[in-house]
């Protein structure tokens, strides 16, 4: 394990995470060791490297360096404590921390249990830490999720002793950790579940589940990456995953709620899991018609009460996407927002998509036409939710 | 701080007629310009929310949100009116007045949603699909005969009203372009099944949609929230453990209301502000009810050490809900699921059956809102194979392509086992069984039969 931050203070509630991207498998078609009997077709990833330092990147840059708290872990209440993580990459991945650059350790299924062990052991210290664990990589899912580590495929005698089963995995945890803990899982299944539930598999969970032991836990949320297919995994030439991109935009300040009485926005798991679902909605209406689009869907459980996992001071951001109809109209007209403060932003007489970020709220939506022959459109209260809003205003004749 | 009160004029949408429970709520909330939120609460038929906001509030949008997510906001000035209120009516939706209780747990775009008399989905093409009741008693399925009291038919929806004795129920739906699935009903009462063409572009959906109710709104609402993990939702249903608590409290009026007040205990972790006795009483007198004995299982199983003595125990439990049929509500479905894998350790010991039916059923689990769903040829059997055509010559839907091209795996020697046998190459979609005999289906329900 590469431990890359640690600012725990005894006592003190924190925020701690563990981090896994496996590109390289060995054993699986393309690697470099000898093949496995039963590689399922799968291959190497390009992907899971580049999103891990993507998220790791997101952790650890200070909102002061980054000029923008919403681009950054922000939780005055459980700051961050520990970030640990594990890659498996051709050449390894190396990260900048704040002790300077490291090379992370590769995620073989021994280096992910003492990881994992160890990281579950930060979350023990206080009633109050938050636990974030993330993986990307292979996986598969029957009824359970079952997720592939880098030398999976070694052992051809006992296949799946290299894989972990992350389902039983959280159902452990939640009797060992008083705290809140979040699954970020991008694992696509590029196996169908009609498939998977023919193999077999039965990799054992990080930790056993003590059935003595009361469930403990105050919050829990996984949310789970389920596309099938490769082409779902990621945007082809080895970028950050459509569900990392996702996770990382709404936590970036396109989530959350300040409920009454709160001096914060807060970000948690409800609220990421719907920002990240619509997130990628958004995603494959851009992507539509270009190479390696498609829908991509994520999934989530959610347990206990609601505990932020960010404590944003500002209202979050939408993605506003203003279209109008008919198209040949578009360049015709101005598309404009007012918020109910006052505020206005336009896009005048041009043939394309309005697409704005703007702080959610309440807003008159419409278009009119400078010249004044064409009827104006509007939509006299229009309700901005985060992440994303999206409109066609039509012009009728 | 001043008070707003938001009604709900929900006349159409509460089913036409009143159920057995009180009437439908639902969540609203009170936002400044901003999108704080100011205060929140449920409104219901019978009685409206009344919100407290800040007496510095000048502005506030009201916003109602449905379980598909879809919400209406309403702005008030709170100077204007002495007593600032706010009405939400269902008049724009659903001209057709029997489908309008489905629609806040349809999809947002819902053409059903649109106030049009003249929607055509086209449904004639799926005057093939063929229905199928099942009951379970003395633990095996039985298919029933479908009559349904009533039917209804538009351009965009089919409807059935059913009247189920107290037991576990099973509708399956199935056709050529219709994967075959089966959807729990809730027994001891009315059920009505509204059956519309899929709304929404996820991959997952099916051809065909299923809404079900029992005419529990309040519970049915909760649920609903529950099986989009919409928390927030939920607990704004009128202080929701408050509810859960009275639905649980009156079990021997309404099992299945009890069984859905246990089910927001148990995922909010307040399983232990309820006696366990009321655990223990709902499993034991209501024999019938799989989800009444799988509650009790799970909430032993969170409580950890079981004392000694406890009869019935976690395994007792888990087995006695299986003896009884499948869940009722999807929640039972994720809950039967964490059971079997909490005490797999112990079947695998003596008789991994219960294990792995469990298993089974959460591997071929499907969508169908707060109902139990799941993929399968017959209810024993449930099974993440996509089955479609008619009962008696049943086909494969879809064959995984990593079996059908040539591949750097197959050529390696991989190979993948299969519960059923793969052709060899790819087969055009209508290529029947060969082992299935085929049969005129014209003893099967169809919805052709029901008519305008």
């Amino acid at each position: 394990m590469t431990l890359l931050h640690d600012a725990t203070v005894a006592g003190q509630p924190g925020t701690h995470v563990l981090a896994i991207g496996v590109g390289t498998y060995p054993h699986l078609l393309g690697g470099s060791k000898k093949l496995a009997n039963k590689p399922l077709g799968l291959k190497q990833l390009q992907s899971p490297p580049v999103s891990l330092k993507a998220l790791l990147d997101w952790f650890m840059t200070p909102p002061a360096a980054n000029g923008n708290a919403a681009g950054s872990f922000v939780n005055a209440q459980a700051p961050l404590a520990s970030v640990a993580a594990l890659a498996s990459s051709d050449p390894a991945l190396v990260i900048g921390a704040p002790q300077g650059a490291k090379t992370l350790d590769p995620a073989t299924r021994q280096n992910i249990q003492l990881a994992f062990e160890a990281w579950l052991d930060r979350l023990k210290s206080h009633p109050d830490n938050i636990g974030v664990f993330y993986f990307c990589g292979h996986g598969l899912e029957v009824s359970d999720h079952y997720l592939l580590a880098e030398d999976f495929g070694q052992s051809n005698a006992q296949p799946w002793t290299q894989a972990f089963d992350i389902s039983m995995t959280m159902r452990a945890v939640e009797r060992e950790v008083a705290g809140t803990v979040y699954y970020f899982i991008d694992a696509c299944r590029e196996i169908a579940r009609d498939v998977a539930a023919t193999l077999g598999a039965n990799p054992a969970s990080l930790f056993a589940v003590d059935l003595n032991k009361k469930v403990v836990r105050k919050s829990l949320t996984a949310i789970f990456a389920t596309g099938e297919g490769e082409l779902a995994f990621a945007p082809q030439g080895g970028a950050v995953s459509r569900f990392t991109a996702a996770l990382l935009c709404a936590m970036s300040g396109y989530c959350g709620i300040k409920a009454a009485g709160s001096a914060t926005w807060n970000v948690d798991g409800e609220g990421i899991a719907n920002a990240v679902r619509q997130l990628m909605e958004y995603d494959a209406l851009d992507m539509a018609g270009k190479p390696g689009s498609g829908l991509q869907v994520s999934a989530q459980s959610i347990q206990g009460i609601s505990v932020p996992l960010l404590r944003l001071p500002a209202a979050p951001k939408v993605k506003v996407r203003l279209d109008l109809t008919p198209a040949q109209r578009r360049a015709l007209y101005e598309i404009y927002l007012l918020s109910t403060q006052g505020n206005r932003v336009a896009q005048s007489l041009v043939d394309q998509v309005f697409k704005i970020d703007v702080p959610r709220g309440f807003y008159e939506i419409g278009a009119t036409d400078p010249a004044g022959a064409l009827p104006a459109v509007v939509h006299a209260q229009e309700e901005l939710m985060p992440p994303m809003y999206s409109l066609t205003l039509q012009s009728h004749p | 701080m001043k008070e707003l009160t938001v009604w709900l004029d929900y006349g159409m949408a509460d089913f036409g007629r009143r159920g057995p429970a009180s009437g439908l709520a639902l969540p609203v909330k009170a936002l400044d310009a901003e999108g704080s939120v100011l205060s929140e609460g449920a409104a219901s038929v019978d009685l409206p929310a009344r919100l407290q906001v800040p007496d510095t509030t000048d502005l506030a949008f009201v916003r109602l949100t449905w379980p598909s997510g879809h919400s209406e906001t309403q702005r008030v000035d709170l100077r204007a009116q002495p007593k600032p209120s706010v009405r939400f009516n269902d008049s724009r939706i659903a001209p057709n007045e029997w489908s309008a209780w489905a629609i806040p747990k349809l999809n947002p775009q819902t053409p059903l949603a649109r106030a049009e008399r003249s929607i055509d989905l086209g449904l004639d093409r799926f005057d093939k699909v063929w229905l199928r009741l099942w009951r379970f008693d003395r633990e095996t399925w039985k298919k029933q005969t479908l009559q349904p009291e009533q039917t209804y038919r538009s351009g965009a929806a089919w409807q059935l009203d059913l009247r189920l004795d107290a037991a576990p129920w099973l509708l399956q739906i199935g056709g050529s372009l219709v994967t075959w699935r089966l959807v729990s009903l809730p027994g001891g009462g009315p059920a009505r099944v509204l059956i519309t063409p899929k709304d929404s572009n996820d991959p997952r959906a099916d051809a065909l949609k299923v809404v079900v109710t029992g005419f529990r709104a309040d519970a049915e609402t909760l649920l609903e929230f529950l099986a989009r993990d919409a928390l927030r939702a939920v607990d704004a249903l009128a202080g929701s453990a408050a509810l859960a608590q009275q639905l649980f409290a009156e079990k021997f009026e309404d099992p299945l209301s009890a069984v859905a007040g246990a089910y927001y205990l148990l995922r909010f972790d307040a399983w232990d502000r309820v006696p366990l006795r009321w655990f223990e009483t709902l499993s034991r007198s209501f024999e019938w009810l799989p989800d009444a004995a799988l509650v009790h299982c799970i909430r032993l199983l969170r409580e950890g050490a079981t004392p000694r003595g406890t009869s019935p125990g976690p395994h007792e439990l888990f087995a006695q809900s299986l003896q009884r049929g499948w869940p009722i509500y999807a929640e039972g479905v994720t809950l039967l699921h964490e059971a079997a894998a909490s005490l797999r350790g112990s079947f695998a010991r003596s008789d991994p059956t219960p294990f792995e039916r469990a298993r089974a059923l959460g591997t071929a689990r499907a969508w169908a809102g707060a109902a139990a769903s799941f993929y399968g040829r017959s209810p024993d059997e449930p099974s993440p194979l996509q089955w479609v055509g008619m009962p008696r010559a049943p086909r494969r839907r879809r064959l995984d392509p990593a079996l059908m091209a040539p591949s750097e795996g197959r050529s390696a020697g991989s190979s993948l086992a299969f519960a059923e046998s793969a052709p060899k190459r790819r087969a055009p979609p209508k290529s029947p069984n060969p082992r299935a005999i085929r049969v005129p289906s014209g003893d099967e329900f169809l919805l052709g039969n029901i008519k305008r």
